[in-house]
């Protein structure tokens, strides 16, 4: 299902951490590229020099020949370092697979993993250098900004008075009839309003950018009127910046102006159990890594045989399988914010999943134990074996508390003293037991997708004993008895989470975000802002697309091309699978044999000629798509409705500016480039 | 001449447009030779297809050519730096639609680096050179074939550029207008400006051309000054004024002629030309406003005025000094 109705994240966004490696893997693969492009353009140019070629080499023509040659050599080199290890010579350093259930990778995973990686790394570079030289060279000495905003406020006039700020008036419609058509449970009020603003807006900023975009140059060409701009002294990429930015400056008008009147219609009359629900902006503080235990693989729960695989699931205690070990999801947490008091409590909020065995429950939760446990336990027997002693312990303690509290009533005490000092003792003993063995035990009711804290209406009650367990597991000392013989530290924290026995036959789907600790509460109205954030950058890759396919293209092929790259970016996950080869049930081919022999998805294909051909036509195919993966755009990491629908943080640095902002510089730049060549090299009287 | 006098020159001069595959489709112009001097106002004639256009593109790069150079003040013509220099005024001034005469003007100012003050100054000045002061502030879909030429035209000395480059300027106007364009050149030329211009409208272009090339077929067929070109040196002129032809005003005069091993061919009253009527009749108009032709009622017949005579000599004239 896709409209879920719990925050989900297909895909998580990039960490700073993988930074390195992202940027590793663009210089490569842009590199290529561009290497490939200067290859094409070497052989066009010996066998047939241009008559409007310079005779003479400026000292720029030389910088970007040096340039191509070290990248050939590099290249060469590479090919060498290749053929020398298949013959044995050197061997490259492998990357140790990284073990289950120890500190998250924070490690440099961006390095290199060999010396063909570090030369790939360094042709793409010379490759992109020479590439972009040219258009450095220009943007230092010849492009004037003076010029662009030129024609960005000429592009700007143009689009007002040709009434297409009109189509923004279209998002009235939706803000007048909405009401009729979304139904709304009182606490999906704000996440429907958000949903339907966004699944509006999305599509009318897109539509305009895109029309906008790739029709702009081609008229100018086709009425002529380029002609007129060309011949005065203008860069021909200033053209090209121009349109871009004077429509990127309609459009951020235009997204501003809808984004404050769409804030006010989600805004007025929110019903009190929405305001709970996603009325917010919770910063959350994820684990680093989600494992589980006795489920027969760490990584993942049971399958419940859901198609969609976002979540699994770890079930209750099974009547007819009393020997099973405890399932556990467990959440490990690497590193917390320190210093939590009585005025800054730590609640762990969680969204689970339902899934029953058997029927008779409906109306009740299942009812799960949380437990926090200090992360030097680093085995599942090792922590039941401690809790175990520390639940002796609690009842002998409670024994005696009782015993004593018979003595005093004995004694004539009154009933409301020894209740409370009663409770005092109670609370003293849970203290010191925290402190003795690190682990805190709660108990409560699940209820399907819904966010809860955990305590519930107790939350301030747990809270103080979480306070007191995670400032104690912070404490120097406790960090460096956690350190471990090969230097490493264990995680900080872990959070166990199992089916209680009085639920059995029940099952909860988790999945990395179900549970975290909330670490502050932020307006809603920033947080909006920030999801049509995501929009706008969405809007900018599509109408940087079109600009740069319409330098080339005719109006309408360019339109046509942004949209389609565009639309394929909605599937650019399914697609780096296949072109991975990681998709279940092989590639295109193979599946269709599948479809068509009616074979199950996960049944192994005979080895057969037959089927080494359709594995071996789905490598090239593969070879070809992975090739398609990456002139696609990943477009749904600009969607960030989800957060603000459910009431999530969209952190800035994170999932703004590294997930959104610095992913589509990468995608967008090498447009520029070949916009900047395509323009610059364009007759524009001759229109092919 | 001084090299730095000559402002373009184009070495084989060539261009083949071919399509998207390469074919070729046509070749527009063939190894054209073209020196063309500071100051002058040089014309490019041909008829339709003949590549003049072709030409004025490959010099202002708007197409690159397939051999050959051409140079603009001594710089390549896809050199971006020259056009500072240069103003130029396309056969179809398709200009932006939705822009007024004023925002046309100052849109194309700030492509140059102008002050502030002198973009205003400037565009409000050729404004009223143009004769758009009273249609300035309307949109430029509005406009006719010859108020977009006189925008055009504007647009391509915004810059005060030293070689102007003009595609069919008089295409689309009236012979008011034309003469009113002509006008402009000449004065142009006075200024210093160089001036390029093409035209298949031979009679534009023998009025006030110095050298004129001929293209026919994408090849150049004459290259020279027009005096040179046009003179009939086996044939002699003469006008005279104040008498009348008669039998024995012919028979002196073929005397005269015959003693100098001539022999006249004809002798009678000049007709003038078309334009020179039309600009004449609309001079008298506007001199004398409300007057109107009123068809054989009586003998009060503007067209009679319309005869050569006294009045229509200072037109003359100055046709004559253009
Ligand atoms: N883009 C083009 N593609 C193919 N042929 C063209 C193109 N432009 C012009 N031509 C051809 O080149 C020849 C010269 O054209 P042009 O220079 O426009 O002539 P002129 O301006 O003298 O009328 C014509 O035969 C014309 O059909
Ligand atoms: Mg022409």
């Amino acid at each position: 299902m896709v409209f879920a109705t719990t925050f989900v994240l297909e895909q998580e966004p990039l960490q700073w951490w993988e930074l390195p490696a992202a940027i590793k893997g663009w210089v490569q693969i842009a590199g290529a590229v561009a290497a490939f492009a200067l290859a094409i353009f070497c052989l066009a140019y010996a066998i047939r020099r241009p008559a409007y070629a310079s005779k003479t080499w400026s000292r720029q023509t030389r910088g970007v020949a040096l340039l191509i040659a070290l990248c050939g050599a590099s290249y060469v080199l590479a090919l060498l370092a290749v053929i020398g290890r298949g013959m044995g010579i050197g061997s490259a350093a492998r990357n140790p697979g990284l073990l289950q259930a120890q500190p998250p990778p924070p490690e440099p995973v961006g390095t290199f993993s060999g010396l063909v990686d570090i030369l790939l790394f360094v042709a793409g570079l010379f490759a992109i250098l020479a590439v972009t030289l040219p258009l450095l060279v220009d943007l230092c000495t010849r492009i004037r900004f003076g010029r662009v905003l030129a024609i960005a406020r000429l592009s700007v006039k143009e689009a007002v008075r040709s009434r297409v700020v009109w189509v923004f008036a279209s998002m009235a419609i939706i803000f007048l009839f909405a009401d009729w058509f979304v139904p709304y449970k009182p606490e999906d009020q704000v996440r429907n309003y958000v949903r339907v603003i966004y699944w509006s807006l999305a599509p009318l900023f897109l539509l305009t950018a895109s029309l906008l975009g790739a029709f702009s140059i081609p008229a100018d060409v086709k009425s002529q009127s380029i002609h007129t701009i060309v011949t005065k002294p203008v860069e021909r990429f200033e053209i090209v910046l121009g349109r871009f930015c004077g429509y990127a400056a309609l459009l951020t008008v235009g997204i501003g102006f809808l984004t404050a009147i769409s804030l006010l219609y989600v805004a007025r009359g929110v019903t009190p159990q929405a305001a709970k629900e996603s009325f917010t902006a919770r910063v959350p503080i994820y684990g680093d890594v989600l494992s589980f235990s006795g489920t027969g693989r760490t990584d993942k729960g049971e399958s419940v045989g859901r198609e969609w695989d976002y979540r699994s699931y770890i079930s209750g205690p099974r009547v007819n399988m009393p020997q099973a070990p405890r399932q556990y999801a467990i959440w490990s947490f690497a590193s917390l914010p320190v210093g939590f008091s009585e005025t800054r409590l730590p609640y762990f909020e969680f969204t689970f999943d339902i899934f029953r065995l058997t029927k008779g429950q409906e109306n009740r939760g299942v009812i799960t134990n949380f437990s926090f446990v200090d992360g030097r336990y680093q085995q599942v027997p090792q922590f039941q074996a401690a809790r175990d002693k520390m639940r002796d312990e609690r009842a002998r303690a409670q024994d005696a508390l009782a015993k004593a509290a018979d003595a005093k009533s004995k004694q004539g005490s009154s009933t409301a003293a020894i209740q409370t000092w009663r409770s005092e003792q109670q609370d003293a003993l849970e203290d010191s037991l925290i402190d003795k063995f690190g682990i805190y035990e709660v108990t409560a009711e699940v209820l399907d997708y819904h966010t809860q804290v955990v305590g519930g209406d107790d939350k301030d009650k747990v809270g103080r004993k979480l306070a007191r367990l995670l400032n104690m597991l912070q404490d120097p000392a406790q960090v460096k008895s956690r350190t471990r013989e090969d230097g490493a530290t264990s995680f900080l924290l872990n959070v166990m989470v199992s089916v209680d026995r009085q639920s059995a036959e029940q099952m909860l789907g988790v999945a990395k975000r179900d549970l975290y600790l909330l670490a502050a509460e932020r307006p809603f109205w920033l947080n909006f802002i920030k999801g049509v954030m995501g929009m706008w950058f969405a809007t900018l890759l599509m109408l940087g697309l079109a600009v740069a396919l319409s330098t080339y293209l005719s109006g309408v092929i360019a339109w046509l091309c942004a949209l389609f790259l565009f639309g394929m970016g909605l599937f650019s996950d399914s697609i780096r699978q296949i072109a991975e080869g990681t998709s279940y049930g092989g590639g295109v081919v193979e599946s269709t044999v599948r479809i068509l022999g009616k074979l199950p998805g996960g049944a192994r294909l005979e080895n057969s000629p037959a089927a080494s051909v359709i594995t071996g036509s789905d490598e090239v195919f593969r070879f070809f798509l992975r090739l398609f993966a990456r002139i696609i755009p990943d477009v749904g990491r600009f969607d960030l409705h989800a957060y603000v629908a459910n009431g999530y943080d969209i952190s800035w640095m994170q999932v703004l500016f590294l997930d959104n902002f610095v992913v589509l510089l990468g995608y967008l730049l090498p447009w520029a480039v070949l916009a900047y060549y395509l323009m610059k090299y364009r007759e524009v009287a001759n229109p092919m | 001449m001084a090299t730095n006098d000559v402002v373009v020159e184009t070495r084989k001069l060539t261009k083949v447009y071919r399509d998207f595959w390469g074919r070729q489709k046509k070749v527009a112009l063939r190894a054209l030779n073209l020196q063309i001097n500071r100051g002058e106002i040089f014309g490019l004639l041909g008829p339709n297809g003949s590549g003049k256009t072709t030409t004025i593109k490959l010099l202002l790069g708007l197409l690159f050519p397939t051999e050959g150079d051409a140079l603009v003040f001594g710089q390549p013509s896809a050199e971006v730096k020259k056009n500072e220099r240069i103003g130029y005024l396309p056969e179809e001034s398709y200009l932006y639609r939705f822009l007024n005469a004023e925002e046309t003007l100052d849109f194309y100012g700030r492509l140059f680096k102008l002050d502030a003050n002198v973009r205003r100054q400037r565009a409000q000045s050729l404004i009223d050179i143009v004769g758009l002061s009273a249609d300035k502030k309307r949109v430029l879909k509005e406009y006719s074939k010859g108020m977009r030429q006189r925008i055009g035209l504007a647009q391509a000395l915004i810059n005060d550029p030293e070689l102007v480059i003009l595609d069919e300027p008089t295409s689309g106007l009236d012979p008011l207008g034309t003469r009113w364009m002509k006008d402009l050149i000449v004065e142009l030329r006075e200024k210093g400006k160089t001036i390029i211009m093409c035209s298949h409208r031979l009679e534009d272009v023998q009025d006030i051309c110095d050298r004129v090339a001929i293209l026919y077929e994408g090849e150049l067929q004459e290259l020279n000054s027009v005096k040179v070109l046009l003179e009939d040196v086996d044939k002699l002129e003469l006008q005279a004024s104040g008498v009348q032809i008669n039998e024995d005003l012919r028979r002196d005069l073929d005397e005269v002629i015959r003693r100098h091993g001539g022999k006249i061919e004809r002798v009678g009253h000049p007709t003038t030309s078309l334009e020179t009527l039309f600009l004449r009749i609309v001079a008298q108009s506007k001199a004398h406003p409300g007057r109107r032709y009123l068809p054989s009622v009586d003998g009060n017949k503007p067209g009679d005025e319309a005869r050569p005579g006294s009045a229509s000599a200072k037109i003359e004239e100055h046709v004559k000094r253009a």
